[in-house]
């Protein structure tokens, strides 16, 4: 792995050679905009160096980092969520607002398309395609599904720490990541799984 | 109240399962749906994956091509400037023991 020795006589330059365009990366995900991301990076190096001493060296450096940031993130969102709350999704699934829901079901409430298998999911997840199409479909996302999916998903924060960091109801969490994952079910499904059953049949 | 719920009302469950527990009632209810329902099993699959694939999504650099989500030159000179700010005042020992 990565030079861990770093730590020992910690070169700010190095640590940031090695891991900032990562970091960014991964902030990047959350925030969609460059200068929130670059400022997180920045916290989370000085984070890293004024803790250095702490750092077990159990995990990988980048693990290590990645926790800061993955804080800093969480820490950002909140206090944005604070300043400009989220607007409020429709309490259940009968809420006429969703329009994406609304395409999906009849108004009995059934599926108007039958679903159909994907297939494999371990083989799934080698392909590089499959990644691509999800990133796609990902950053397609309003910014209000994309930061919930990326904190509750990416991130792992359980349902309660979500909702604390976005300063909302569970009920109203729950639909936001309910939307989110119904979006990402059919953008994937019309990018590239489809796709891939109608070639091979 | 009814223990039939639409595929509506079942994808909401399982979505809200992946997140915590549900309560008696409408564990029951789901169960039963996914019991009588050809469609809504799959549902719960790929609402499944997809909760995998999140916690698996790797970190690359997707941009393709010659492109690069990357910090920009000046902000990795503005981020390097602080952090050797940091560290020359920074009082916590000498690094070269």
């Amino acid at each position: 792995m990565q030079n861990d020795s770093t730590l020992d006589a910690p070169d700010p330059d190095e640590w940031l050679e090695i891991h900032g365009d990562a970091l960014f990366r991964y902030a990047m995900k959350f925030l969609r905009d460059s200068a929130s991301a670059e400022d997180v990076v920045q916290e989370t190096l000085l984070a890293a160096l004024q803790a250095r001493d702490h750092f077990s060296g159990k995990a990988s450096q980048r693990t290590w980092m990645t926790s800061i940031l993955k804080h800093k993130i969480a820490d950002l969102i909140h206090k944005r969520c604070r300043e400009a709350p989220f607007e409020n999704d429709a309490q259940d699934g009968h809420g006429n607002s969703d329009e994406l829901v609304s395409c999906l079901f009849d108004h009995r409430g059934e599926w108007i398309v039958p679903q159909r298998a994907w297939g494999n999911p371990a083989a799934m997840f080698e392909q590089n395609r499959f990644w691509e199409t999800f990133t796609q479909c990902f950053d397609g996302l309003s910014p209000k599904h994309s930061t919930a999916f990326a904190l509750r998903e990416f991130s792992g924060l359980s349902i309660d720490e979500l909702c604390e960091t976005l300063n909302i109801s569970v009920s109203n969490c729950s639909v936001i990541l309910y939307r989110a994952r119904l979006a990402l079910k059919v953008c994937l499904e019309s990018k590239w799984l489809d796709n891939t059953v109608r070639r091979t049949t | 109240m009814s223990i039939n719920i639409s595929c509506r009302e079942a994808s909401l469950l399982v979505s809200r399962q992946i997140d915590q527990p549900l309560g008696l009632k409408d564990r029951l209810r789901l169960r039963a749906h996914l019991l009588i329902c050809k469609s809504c099993p799959i549902m719960h699959q790929k609402l499944k994956v997809i909760h995998q694939a999140g916690l698996k999504y790797p970190f690359r650099n997707e941009a393709g091509g010659d492109e690069c989500l990357c910090l920009s030159p000046d902000a990795k000179g503005r981020i390097a400037k602080t952090l050797r700010h940091a560290k020359d005042s920074g009082s916590t020992g000498d690094s070269k023991c």
